[in-house]
């Protein structure tokens, strides 16, 4: 008996599994050729959040011969119940069971969420590696950011989209329902897709080891395949899909709003970076476009709140217009305009009285100048000292500060100027007359750990230890000494862990088996991260995670993601990286072409 | 508030809905219901009051907050508009806004009389037995006069003597490992009995009752006076 209706009262928030809510799109399965699953590895309320999947949704559910479920990671009380059940993992829009799905297709957003992936796949009877699925198994895909190092999950993914999914997602299945029709085996379906530019499919390249274990070549083994994959961008931002209705959740979930997206890419160049190289070139959507989508969504799914969402939101060339434009629409709706954190002056403050107050975000990533020239992140103590008082005289009394620790070069002295760039904030907000300036001053200092990522300029360089990020967090909690300053630190063997799989190789698909199998999953949840039993793994597997982790690479060392072309160059990424190591700034794109090689892909900002 | 002078006659902006939470919301809670409305209240572009002061808010009144696992056919609420528009139009904008199997309208009617008070509630319930139900241990267990059942409330956990909120009870259908039942019990905004603590009540003292799975339905209010 699986009426889950019938069990979902045993479960932690059980409407994060019926579907049901308005602007999901209910299809007669019969009536079209193609069930695509579209799987988030996380939770419901996580999921639901990410803009991707919403995009990608409404334009598979244009189609007529395509409907598009959504699937998400059962969390562990349902998973239970589900495995005692022998129920299969399901998709929410008909409770159908995506075992025999035409496509099951994940987005890859985080590291931590892989052994989510194998979990869900193991969850819907479908083989874990993609050599022993058979003819009827689902084609299962996956695109995201952390696909660009597609490698770790190598084995297990039958083809990767790179780049942005708009367009080639639809020709997939343009693909696949002639393909079908035809009668053709699953080798054939990859071997016609290979030939779509960005689609990479692993088991069509042999990938060969020196005796060090570093990687000798990567090679085309199928006449199809390219020796390159470059990535595909969208170049004209008004004219592509963006949704005009928006599935509204009947329960809570993380971003719980109209999301407009303004522009892609970020012309900042912030050598840490990885969405900073990846989504290059800068390509906006005009405010007009914006206007009438944000019309069009406000009436379709009657959320009442709308936000902005871009890297760098501040640097939208037409924010003026777009803000004021907003501002006419929703303050007679009774609808709140939610900005994220602009870089302060005169236009940002004035807009920031209009709407509604919430705190005052800055990201200096590193304490000291010296470390911000390093990772080429642009904003100095003068910015953000003018800033605060600004904001204090403004009416603000929280600010928070965001950090990484275990940059390149970093020293104890970076650190502790972390603290010291705090207490400057503090004094910001003491220099406004107590009668002028707001109650309940909070500082809050957040301390991630610095994970180097693929085809970033810091690509090579090893990661931080455990042991010393650790101290690091020590000794900052210890040079913290006012109370209206909080201190946050991020797990740093989370971060340890994901320093694996961001620059890991195939190697770890038989990690992440026997991870799944051991029960490993949602790491990137505190509550179920275990360490010593992912170390144990990487024993039995006789894998040496620090390999991949506190490992410096040179720079003719053929890395795992060598064959995957995102348009900046390699020589690009080595200038950036050297000039790190002599602590020279790089211009921001708009000042100054740093030739990386976006420019070939002929879009945006570069035109 | 609410009302306005018409020439002699009073007309209220104030709406009385009734209508159905389905099966597609049964497991969200009165705050998730309550947002859903707001949501499917501004597709349709319905005036709806907003309160004055630094957080506006719309002007909703719920008779009784809706319970998680609960399905309905028979809720009511009150919500102000600004001017008054027909009820049919307010109910075809509504229903027209909101997912197959959320919410749906009923009926509605504009009043300027205050919420009615609940007293009691009717309840079709669906029950997945484990193991051969024999029918008589539970109509046994109805016929006595006396099962204390633990009642939790937010401050405190008192025990009860759920027979006491048990009005009416009959047995609808049932099989070896099904039953459907149903029940007239307390209900209000001062005393609240939820149906799946009869439900326990009833399996601690009947043997082959072992529920593994209820569904529960509201079917009607009973009010007081």
């Amino acid at each position: 008996m699986n009426d889950i209706s019938y069990f979902l009262d045993k479960v932690e928030k059980p409407a994060r599994y019926t579907g049901g809510e308005w602007g999901s799109v209910i299809k007669n399965p019969a009536d079209v050729d193609v069930r695509f699953a579209f799987c988030f590895p996380d939770t419901y309320e996580v999921g639901m959040s990410h803009l991707g999947m919403k995009i990608l949704y409404g334009a598979l559910n244009e189609r007529n011969d395509t409907y598009c479920e959504r699937v998400f990671a059962p969390w562990v009380d349902m998973e239970q119940q589900m495995r005692d059940r022998n129920m299969p993992l399901y998709a929410l829009e008909t409770g159908d069971a995506i075992t025999n799905f035409d496509f099951v297709a994940f987005t890859l957003q985080y590291e931590m969420s892989y052994t989510n992936i194998l979990n869900m796949l193991d969850l819907a009877n479908i083989p874990l590696l993609s050599k022993d699925r058979g003819e009827n198994s689902p084609i299962v895909c996956a695109g995201g950011p952390c696909a660009y190092n597609p490698e770790p999950l190598a084995d297990i993914v039958d083809f990767f989209m790179m780049g942005e999914g708009e367009d080639i997602i639809n020709e997939v299945v343009d693909v696949y329902t002639k393909w079908k029709k035809s009668g053709g085996t699953r080798l054939e379906y990859l071997e016609q897709i290979v030939k779509i530019e960005g689609i990479y499919v692993p088991q069509f390249y042999d990938v060969a080891y020196n005796e060090d274990m570093t990687i000798s070549a990567i090679t085309p083994n199928n006449a199809n395949a390219p020796a390159k994959i470059t990535k595909r961008i969208i170049k004209d931002m008004d004219s592509t899909y963006y949704p005009t209705k928006f599935i509204v959740p009947n329960i809570d979930i993380v971003h719980d709003r109209i999301m407009l997206e303004v522009f892609r890419g970020c012309t900042r160049g912030c050598r840490f970076c990885q969405a900073g190289i990846i989504y290059r070139p800068v390509r906006e959507r005009s405010a007009d476009k914006l206007l009438s989508l944000a019309k069009e969504l406000i009436e379709n799914t009657g959320y009442e709140e709308i936000s902005l969402t871009s890297l760098s939101t501040s640097d939208y060339t037409e924010l003026e217009k777009l803000c004021n434009g907003l501002l006419e629409i929703t303050k007679p709706k009774n609808i709140t305009l939610s900005l994220p954190s602009l870089r302060i002056d005169n236009f940002s403050l004035e807009l920031m009285s209009k709407v509604r107050k919430k705190g005052l975000t800055f990201a200096p990533e590193a304490g000291t100048q010296r470390l911000r020239d390093v990772i080429n992140k642009n904003i100095t103590e003068e910015d953000i000292k003018a800033s605060t008082l600004q904001a204090f005289n403004g009416g603000y009394s929280g600010v928070k500060l965001y950090f990484m620790m275990g940059l390149p070069t970093e020293t104890d002295e970076d650190i502790l100027g972390i603290s010291a760039l705090a207490t400057l904030v503090v004094d910001q907000y003491f220099a406004v007359p107590k009668e002028k300036r707001a109650k309940g001053l909070g500082v809050t200092v957040s301390t991630s750990c610095f994970v180097p990522k693929p085809h970033t300029p810091f690509q090579w360089v090893p990661m931080d230890t455990t042991q010393n990020l650790k101290r690091k967090q020590k000794l900052l909690q210890m040079a913290i000494k006012q109370r209206a300053i909080k201190f946050n630190w991020h797990d740093a063997e989370i971060s340890y862990l994901e320093g694996v799989f961001a620059r890991g190789d195939r190697r770890l698909a038989n990690v992440l088996v026997q991870a799944q199998k051991s029960g490993c999953r949602f790491d990137g949840w505190s509550e179920h991260f275990n360490f010593e039993r992912w170390m144990k793994i990487f024993e039995e597997c006789n894998v040496n995670p620090d390999f991949y982790v506190t490992r410096g690479r040179e720079y003719d060392e053929i890395l795992p993601w060598e064959h995957i072309n995102v348009g900046v160059t390699k020589e690009f990424l080595m200038r950036e990286n050297e000039q790190a190591i002599k602590e020279v700034t790089t211009p921001q794109c708009r000042d100054k072409c740093s030739a990386c090689g976006a420019d070939t892909f002929g879009g945006g900002i570069c035109v | 508030m609410g009302q306005i002078r018409l020439g002699v006659a009073f007309v209220s902006n104030k709406l009385r809905i009734v209508f159905e939470k389905g099966e597609g919301i049964r497991f969200i809670g009165h705050l998730d219901i309550l947002r859903t409305f707001i949501r499917g209240l501004k597709r349709a572009n319905m005036p709806v009051r907003y309160s004055e002061g630094f957080n506006p808010h719309a002007v909703m009144t719920f008779a009784l907050p809706m319970g998680v696992g609960v399905t309905s056919e028979c809720e009511i609420m009150d919500v102000t508009f600004t001017n008054n528009i027909p009820a049919n139009e307010v109910i075809d904008g509504i229903n027209s806004n909101m997912q197959e199997g959320s919410i749906r309208v009923i009926r509605a009617e504009y009043t300027d009389e205050p919420m009615p008070e609940i007293e009691k509630a009717e309840y079709v319930i669906d029950i997945l037995n484990d193991g051969k139900l024999n029918i008589d241990d539970v109509k046994n267990a109805l016929a006595k006069t006396e099962i204390m059942v633990e009642k939790k409330s937010k401050k405190q956990v008192k025990q009860i003597n759920i027979i006491e909120h048990i009005f009416e009870s009959e047995i609808l259908s049932y099989n070896e490992n099904s039953l459907k039942i149903r029940i007239v019990i307390s209900a209000g905004n001062s005393f609240n009995v939820k149906p799946s603590v009869v439900i326990s009540g009833l399996e601690g003292v009947a043997e082959t009752f072992n529920p593994i799975g209820i569904k529960a339905h509201r079917t009607k209010f009973l009010f007081k006076g």
